[in-house]
Order: structure tokens, then sequence, then C-alpha cells
């Protein structure tokens, strides 16, 4: 699939919804520590830390 | 030439040096650089020249194990072999397939990529494919590349007006072996059945099998059981250690820099692991696939995908909302380990039209193939969001270790081991040269001389595996029986 610029999601405003999301935090209860410290497994989701925690991390 | 029987072969005048069993990609390929050596070669080949019940009939068979597709679909038997329906994508092995792996036994082949590279251009000639762009890792542990996706060259239309004018190859149609004859030695002749009958004997210096990736184990299983031993000695490893690539859709994944992912024309986009990301999490090769999706389906997709996850789902979309172009469907395909249990084996049972026993295909998929799939993806998942690439997604029944979803690709059809490739005579049938150990003038060509089967398609490899083989048989044969 060919996609003009227009299209293209820019990579700072998609981070900016994920870390943005504060209903996120529900799901804390199910996060799954990786071998990694900086990436968690959410729900099947593998995210960065800094997507969950937020400045914290 | 061409001979639509073998009564026509036989009444002509043609003394072949060689017989090629079987007109696919590989035995094509061994007969084309025969020729090319001025060795006169005859192709045996079971079926016509399209697609008759009654040829297809003999690649019925039985699958034990896990859910595959049925035998006499996943190949076809008429002038060009499988060559008639497959894809077309292309990729070579790359060098470290062939380098053994610590964690993982029965790995490892005694060439390297480096014995096949002379032959990639000619390779590349004979599956019209284009130049191979340059790998480019993403990570330090993930590479992207191209999977080429070749018109794929049906070798039947591309190769029937040069094998009709050719002096070297006498391709003969309708004309199957049904076995054959060897003294522990050496074959010394091939049965052979010509439009549903009994045509005599064959007889010529130098024997290719090249019947494809499951026939070539249930040919020589059943010749050697006819032989009493005497077509492959050292038969420990016959019909053993056969694998395909495992396909699934593992996932999905939001795609946020689109520039790295490269999608190709079809918006698809392949990655794989470096060897030492493999070794560190102790997984086999394998690809991901990040298919992405048209903007009129993700809507669907991502209600779809909602139902199993609801929570983090709807955030992730209400968030990004409409400006979720970028959408992907995660895919895999990986390297199954090659185990003895895993094997073409005769039916005690079920006998085809000529009184051959049909294929028992044993396949289960086992710990290191679940290992593979989830820790795998996990890593990618990993590599995406360390480099802001995206987030994706692992499907519940990938974490949860659910049984094998039978409604998604399931494998390949690609058909690879049960002859492998080897220096222990327990644990493979052909040696670096494709020879058949202990035999003095038998050969194999196609998938099932693979040790292990990478993560890539496979008849890249095997056509340059073919062609080195015929490289090979036809300095042998030029040399002289002493230097076989
Ligand atoms: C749906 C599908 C899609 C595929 N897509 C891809 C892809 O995209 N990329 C890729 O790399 N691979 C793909 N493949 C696999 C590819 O088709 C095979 O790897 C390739 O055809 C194998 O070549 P071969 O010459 O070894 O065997 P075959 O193509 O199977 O040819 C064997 C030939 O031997 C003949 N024969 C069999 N028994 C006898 C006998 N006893 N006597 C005489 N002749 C005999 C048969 O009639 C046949 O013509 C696909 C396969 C399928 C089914």
């Amino acid at each position: 699939m060919k996609q003009n610029a227009d299209d293209r999601l820019k990579r700072r405003t998609v981070l900016a919804a994920l870390l943005a999301l504060p209903a996120f935090a529900l799901l804390h209860r199910v996060i799954r520590p990786t071998a990694s410290s900086d990436i968690v497994e959410v729900d099947g989701w593998i995210l960065k830390r800094s997507d969950v925690e937020g400045d914290r991390a | 030439m061409i001979f639509q029987d073998a009564a026509a072969f036989q009444a002509s005048s043609f003394t072949p040096r060689v017989c090629v069993i079987g007109s696919g990609p590989a035995g094509l390929s061994v007969a084309l650089k025969l020729a090319a050596a001025k060795v006169p070669c005859v192709v045996l080949e079971a079926g016509a020249d399209e697609w008759t019940e009654d040829a297809q009939d003999a690649y019925r068979g039985d699958v034990i194990g896990d859910h595959y597709f049925d035998l006499d679909v996943t190949r076809l038997r008429y002038f060009g072999g499988s060559s008639n329906h497959w894809a077309g994508w292309c990729r070579v092995l790359d060098a470290h397939d062939f380098e053994p792996k610590a964690y993982v036994e029965h790995t490892g082949w005694p060439i390297g990529r480096g014995d096949i590279e002379p032959f990639l251009d000619e390779t590349r000639d004979v599956l019209d494919l284009a130049p191979f762009q340059a790998d480019r890792a993403i990570s330090s542990e993930f590479r992207w590349f191209e999977m080429q996706k070749s018109h794929p060259v049906r070798f039947r239309e591309k190769y029937a007006p040069l094998l009709a004018e050719s002096r070297m190859i006498a391709l003969v149609l309708n004309t199957q072996v049904d076995e054959l004859v060897g003294d522990g030695a050496a074959v010394t002749a091939a049965r052979i059945r010509s439009r549903g009958a009994e045509a005599g004997e064959l007889v010529a210096p130098y024997f290719v099998v090249a019947t494809g990736g499951l026939e070539n184990s249930r040919l020589l299983l059943w010749s050697n059981e006819r032989s009493n031993g005497g077509v492959v000695p050292h038969a420990r490893a016959l019909g053993r250690y056969w694998m395909e690539h495992p396909m699934f859709e593992v996932g999905m994944g939001f795609v946020t820099d689109t520039d790295t992912m490269r999608f190709d024309a079809e918006g698809d986009a392949f990655f794989t692991p470096s060897a030492e990301a493999m070794a560190a999490r102790e997984v086999l090769n394998f690809h991901v696939q990040v298919e992405s999706m048209p903007y009129h389906g993700i809507k669907k997709y991502i209600a779809g995908t909602a139902c199993m996850a609801p929570e983090s789902t709807q955030w992730v979309a209400e968030t990004l909302g409409l400006r979720l172009t970028c959408a992907s469907r995660l895919h895999m395909a990986w390297e199954q380990p090659p185990r003895e249990h895993n094997r073409v084996s005769l039916s005690t049972t079920e006998r085809d039209a000529a009184g051959i026993p049909r294929i028992e295909l044993h396949w289960r998929k086992d710990d290191l193939d679940r290992r593979t799939m989830l820790e795998g993806i996990r890593m990618f998942g990993e590599t995406f969001a360390r480099n802001d690439l995206g987030r994706i997604r692992i499907s519940d029944w990938v974490r949860d270790g659910g049984d094998w979803p039978d409604d998604m690709e399931i494998a390949g059809n690609h058909h690879m081991g049960g002859t492998r490739m080897g220096e222990n005579r327990a644990t493979s049938v052909v040696d670096a040269n494709c020879k058949v150990h202990g035999m003095a003038n038998l050969y194999v060509a196609g998938s099932s001389v693979f040790a292990t089967s990478g993560q890539c398609t496979p008849t890249t490899s095997l056509t340059a595996l073919a062609l080195r083989l015929g490289d090979h048989l036809g300095r042998v044969v030029v040399a002289g029986p002493s230097k076989a």
C-alpha cells in the first residue's frame, strides 16, 4: 500500500496519544514484566514502560 | 526433445548419461546445467503437460498429527510440478541458516551459503528475479528484508519451447518411476510406468531423484524396501527430519514510522532477527510480515480486535480515531526444529493405482515451535516499541498457549527434509554434493535435502542447490566414473 504524506501517522502524534491516555492506568493490574526494564506487556500490548508510567518511568 | 510417453522415447536413439526423475524446478534446473555441460539427460515426468485426475491421484495420502493441507492439494503432479501453482515469493537462505545452533539438536549444514552463492545469478535467470535489495537493520536485533514477490515462473510455460528444441535434454511425459533398483552400491535401473502400464526398465549411469519434497522420500523409501536396502544403504534418517514453515496471524499493531517500515507495493514489510538475537532467546529463525491495512478496513478490524481486548484496544482506538491509517496485521512464519519423529512414511494399508504405498505424513509442532512464535513476536514488539516504530498487540491464543488455529494460513506448502544433507550417516541421507551416502550414482535434488529450513521460502535456495548439483554432476560425468 503506497501512502502519501497526509495519510501517514506522524510518529510524535501517535506517541503523544499513547502517552496521554489516563484510562490506561486501569490496565496496570495486567502488566507483565519483561526481560528488559524499559518494556512492559499489558493485555498483550508490548509497550515502553514510559507509555504507562509517563514521566515516572 | 519432448516425448509423450516411454514408447516414443524408447523408439528414439537417445542415450542418456543421466536420468532425472521429475520436471519441477529442481529437476529442470539440474537438466539445464547438464545440457550446458553437453551431458545428455532424460527427464522422466509422471504427469502430462496438463493436470489430470489420474496422475494427481497418486499424491493422495494421510497426515497424522497437526492439521495440515491435503497431500494432493499441496503439490501438483504434471510437467513443471508445483511451479504450476506456486506464488513466486523468493528469498535465499541466510549464511547463519547453514550454521549449527548450539541450543538446537541436528542444526547445521555440511556446506555454507558461500557454496551456493556462485549459482545465485543463474538462479535469478531461471526464476526471472530482479537483484535482491540489501537487508537493512532497523535495530540491533532485527533487519528489514526484501521478500521478492516475483511473477511466478511456470516451468512448463517457460521451458517447453527450449526443451522441444534441445538435443541434450529428452523430456518424457506420462512416465513415472515406480521404483529404483539398487545393489547397495549403485542404482542399476529405474522401473518405469507409462500411460498407466508397466514399461520396463531404464538404465543410465547416473540418477537424480527430483520428485518434490514429499515424494523424494516416498520414492526412495519404497525403492529401498523393494531392493532390501539396496538403494539407500544408510536409511536411518530417510523420510525423517521433515519440516514446514508454520504460518499464523499472531497479532496486530499500529505503525507510526512508515518510512522505516518500507512497505512493498502490496503493503507488506518483512523483518527477520539476527543470529545473536535468536541465540539470546534460544529460538529458531522466523520472519514477521507486517501487513498494513487499507483505511476502509481498519475500523472493522479494530472492532474485531476489541472483542478480544476490550479495554486496551478501545483505549488505543478511541485515542487514535480516524487517524488510524496504519493499523496492521502481524503474520509470522518460522523455522521448525528438525525432529526425527516428523517424517514421511509408507502407508501399510493404502496404495495408489500403481500399487505403490501412499504417504503417511507424521507432523507435529512442539514446544520449540511455540517458543519461537511467542518469544519471537515479543522480541519484535520490543524492537517496535523501543525504536518508536509503533506498538503491537500479541493475540490471546499466542500468549495463552491455546490450540493451533486451523482457520489461518497454517503453513507455507514448503516441504523440506526427508533426505537431509549431512556428514553423519545416521542423521542424514545425502552428502554435501547431494549424493546418497554409500551410493556411487544416486543424487537427490529439491528441498528434501535441506538440513534445516531457515525462515524463507524454499524454491530460490533449492534452485541454487539444484544448479550446483547439475554443475557438479556434469563435471563428474565428463570426468568418468572413477571420479564419482
Ligand atoms: C500453493 C503453493 C504456493 C507456493 N508458493 C511458494 C512461494 O511463493 N515461494 C517458494 O519458494 N515456494 C513456494 N511453493 C513451493 C514450491 O512450489 C516448491 O518448493 C517447488 O515447486 C519444489 O520444486 P521441486 O522441483 O522440488 O518439486 P515439484 O515442483 O513438486 O516437482 C516434482 C515433479 O516430479 C514429478 N514426479 C513426482 N513423482 C514422480 C515419479 N515417481 N516419476 C516421475 N516424475 C515424478 C511431479 O509430477 C512433478 O512434476 C509453493 C507451493 C504451493 C503448493
